[in-house]
């Protein structure tokens, strides 16, 4: 089989491998899984570009373990053609991969700081390899917290792991939901809502956090109301990238290539950017 | 130290250069000046010039014998070091491979010293970052350069202004300048290759006077070019101006046709095409994209600039202001073509002016 | 039961009270007592005479509406936040109820007299308003951002057939 790192004749060039396994999330988002022998290192925070022949390729941030080194996971929404059709694929099916690329999570500005970790929705695939590795090295952070909004009870993504996470006793889980039903027993409220009420120390405390940009912009506020330095808060930031490694052009915002510079920026570098609209 | 060399010699370099190269350069075609596979000095469009203005682009017999007595056309050493489209790979039976370039070494002739910037400027993006592209890097590395020096401008040059033109410094492997009288070329050698090629030709070394005369044609070039880009902190006063209304005033005319981007020399935003086959065969395609188009920022199915003028203010701004900081140098060398080529002549030069004029009026306020 | 002189330490120390004048912060406080409710009460009912509110300073309440589907929840309150804000605008009628979700410790205020108190000083009272106001202000923001739907996809533009 191909290794899935760069280092082949062309940077745009992807590695075939075969999904193992495919495991339905959401009605309309599925994770495929790969096996990886070994031969594939990221961290936390950087994606890959994914292939189907024939029909287009799209950036995917990896959901898996970054620690467990035989296996490589995708989590997708099928919300445009090609995360469709990615959706139809299964078992045995071959696509093309290319990376891991991007910056990743800044974990070690985190070393002995509350560490706050906040998702939105499908925000919480990249954010789950990150909540991996920070379980792995717990010992370095003081509190560890997943703020997880998303839009309904039926939304709630990784529902085995978040039980999981909830019933430790190192780390808060506090989950809302936008929309609530009447089975649903658990916070109902906007994602800030957690942040006001979040106990963390905003003097030594580093967030990081994945959402819809208009989801990120208002905990950005709600962080810095509560005394947060932008310097300390981290997004990890989403635009059209049809190649992943700076060439294309399609991920720019302001002087900012999002593949190569990004995906994850601080709140004090990207902010001035957020703020315009269309930019 | 320089040589001159004359028609024959040109032919002579043709000739020497087509054992090794395809040789590309200027031809009448379609009513234009473009770049293409030519086989002798008899290819070139010997006795034409160009007309340009804002929107509009002419070719007419000019009053001269000269070979490059025209300055562009839409072609740019873009056309055929990163050309519209590049193969990348195809897919058969579960793997993926390369598809190789077919192309043989070029050798092009003609470019002007506002190419050689916008070929610098393209290293720099798609040679000198984190990864390569393999497909130029190939055509690049391969280059063989004769460039011209300009002795004639046209009214949307602004070479000038960005500090590209019109006397080549670097960036070619033999510089010629065209003198009409006694109709011979002036040759500056700029790489060992250029060297060895200009030795086996009927050559002979320039006299002081005949240097003096081939550079004051191309200062009398320089001093008649009056469009003006004033670049004083022009990143900065971009980025505080992103929200002005002028971005609204320059869409209201803008088609989003992409010419502008297809004409620029610098422009290398790209996408990839897939196209598939019976066989269960997959290829895959970089095409030219442009930053105008709508699909071009599309993300989870909406685009992120869904209006004309943020998508204008996307090209100009990058064109012009973040371009410094990504990459060291403007993306813009002044050559005109996005002017020319503009259905609607809409004039970078004039609408960066205009922004400046309406923060110095607000300013006065 | 707290003394007044704590309340106000209590008080001062809050988000929502924060910033707050001494005189006004002790106003408050003589109008203010612990309180506590068991999990599974209604401390507000809607369609009562509202008066009064609450800040929560332990366990989680529910905003809800009971209808046909069950009791839909429209928010969930916890530690920090301020329960009972239909008291300050006419009719001066719950909007909606609140159901303690776990055992509730909270400062309860008497508004009728807090209200008297306050007409006495305009300091005060716009003081009281305004902090209402931003809440609210806060509170309608957030819904909008609800309603916005943010964590869904656009809509598809395609032709394809999602066969899941």
């Amino acid at each position: 089989m191909d290794t899935l790192n760069a280092g082949s004749v062309s940077a745009m060039l992807p590695s075939a491998f075969p999904i193992v396994d495919k495991d339905w999330e959401l009605a309309d988002t599925y994770t495929l899984h790969f096996a990886t022998d070994g031969a594939f290192d990221f961290d936390p925070g950087q994606m890959v570009m994914i292939s189907q022949p024939g029909v287009g390729e799209v950036p995917i941030s990896i959901s898996s373990n970054p620690d467990v080194h035989d296996r490589m996971s995708l989590t997708i929404r099928g919300s445009g053609s090609v995360t469709r059709a990615l959706g139809r694929l299964d078992y045995g099916d071959v696509v093309g991969i290319r990376g891991p690329y991007g910056t990743p999570w800044p974990l070690d500005t985190a070393i002995d700081q509350d560490l706050m970790i906040i998702a939105g929705g499908i925000g919480l695939a990249p954010l789950r390899s990150l909540i991996y590795r920070a379980l792995a090295r717990r010992s370095d952070f003081r509190n560890l917290t997943l703020l997880y909004g998303s839009r309904d009870p039926q939304s709630l993504l990784f529902e085995r792991e978040l039980h999981e996470w909830r019933g430790r006793f190192d780390m808060e889980v506090e989950i809302t939901v936008d929309r609530s039903s009447p089975e649903w027993m658990g916070e109902v409220g906007l994602v800030t809502s957690l942040v006001d009420r979040a106990r963390f120390s905003e003097a030594d405390a580093v967030a990081m956090v994945c959402g819809p940009e208009i989801m990120m912009h208002f905990v950005g506020i709600a962080l810095t109301d509560k005394g947060m330095h932008p310097d300390n808060i981290f997004f990890s930031m989403e635009r059209n990238m049809k190649c992943g490694i700076g060439l294309c052009g399609h991920c720019q915002l302001g002087a900012e290539f999002l593949c190569k510079d990004g995906p994850v920026f601080s709140l004090s570098r990207i902010e001035p950017l957020m703020k315009v609209e269309e930019l | 130290m320089a040589h001159i060399i004359d028609i024959d010699g040109l032919d002579g370099l043709i000739a020497s250069l087509k054992a090794e190269f395809d040789v590309i350069g200027p031809i009448v075609r379609d009513g234009l000046i473009r770049y293409g596979p030519i086989g002798s000095v008899a290819d070139l469009p010997r006795g034409w010039t160009d007309v340009q203005e804002g929107g509009s682009y002419r070719l007419e017999p000019g009053n001269t014998e000269a070979l490059f007595g025209f300055v562009l056309g839409p072609d740019s050493g873009k056309t055929n070091l990163f050309p519209p489209r590049a193969p990348m790979w195809t897919y058969r039976e579960g793997s993926f491979s390369a598809t190789p370039d077919s192309t043989r070494p070029m050798a092009i002739i003609g470019l002007r010293a506002c190419d050689l910037a916008a070929i610098a400027i393209q290293d720099e993006v798609l040679l000198n970052g984190p990864y390569v592209d393999s497909h130029y890097a190939a055509r690049r590395s391969q280059l063989f350069i004769v460039a011209v020096n300009c002795t004639t401008f046209a009214t949307n040059c602004f070479c000038t202004s960005m500090n590209t033109g019109p006397r080549l410094e670097s960036g070619f492997d033999l510089g010629l300048t065209e003198v009409l009288d006694d109709h011979h070329f002036v040759v500056h050698v700029g790489s060992e290759a250029g060297a060895s090629f200009l030795a086996g030709l009927d050559q002979r070394q320039a006299t002081s006077d005949e240097l003096a005369e081939a550079d004051q044609l191309i200062d009398i070039t320089a001093n008649s070019i009056t469009k003006r880009l004033d670049t004083t902190d022009i990143a900065q006063f971009l980025a505080d101006n992103l929200e002005s209304p002028r971005w609204s005033a320059i869409a209201e005319r803008c088609l989003a046709c992409t010419n502008c981007t297809a004409a620029c020399p610098t422009c290398f935003c790209t996408s990839p095409v897939d196209t598939t086959d019976f066989d269960g065969s997959a290829a895959r395609e970089r095409v030219w994209d442009s930053c105008f188009s709508l699909d071009y920022s599309y993300m989870g199915g909406d685009p992120v600039r869904s209006s004309g003028s943020s998508r204008y203010r996307q090209w100009m701004t990058h064109k012009l202001g973040t371009w410094i900081e990504q990459f060291g140098t403007s993306g813009c060398v002044g050559c005109g073509r996005c002017i020319t080529w503009c259905p609607v002549g809409i004039d970078i030069t004039e609408e960066m002016a205009a922004m400046r004029a309406e923060v110095l009026a607000k300013e006065a306020r | 039961m707290s003394t007044p002189g704590s309340l106000v330490d209590q008080l001062a120390a809050t988000d929502f009270f924060s910033g707050m004048a001494e005189n006004e912060l002790e106003l408050l406080a003589r109008h203010a007592q612990a309180t506590e409710h068991d999990a599974g009460v209604l401390i507000l009912q809607r369609g009562r005479p509202a008066s009064g509110f609450y800040l929560i300073t332990e366990g989680r309440v529910a905003l809800q509406l009971q209808t046909s589907r069950g009791a839909l929840v429209v928010q969930t309150l916890g530690r920090g936040d301020v329960l009972g804000l239909s008291w300050l605008i006419a009719p001066r009628v719950w909007q909606f109820s609140a159901k303690a979700l776990t055992p509730i410790s909270s400062i309860h205020f008497e508004t009728d007299a807090l209200l008297e108190a306050a007409e006495q000083d305009v300091a005060i009272h716009d003081d009281l308003v305004s902090r209402f106001l931003g809440l609210m202000a806060k509170r309608l923001h957030s819904t909008r951002l609800q309603l916005l739907d943010l964590y869904q996809p656009a809509v598809y533009q395609g032709t394809d057939e999602w066969i899941r």
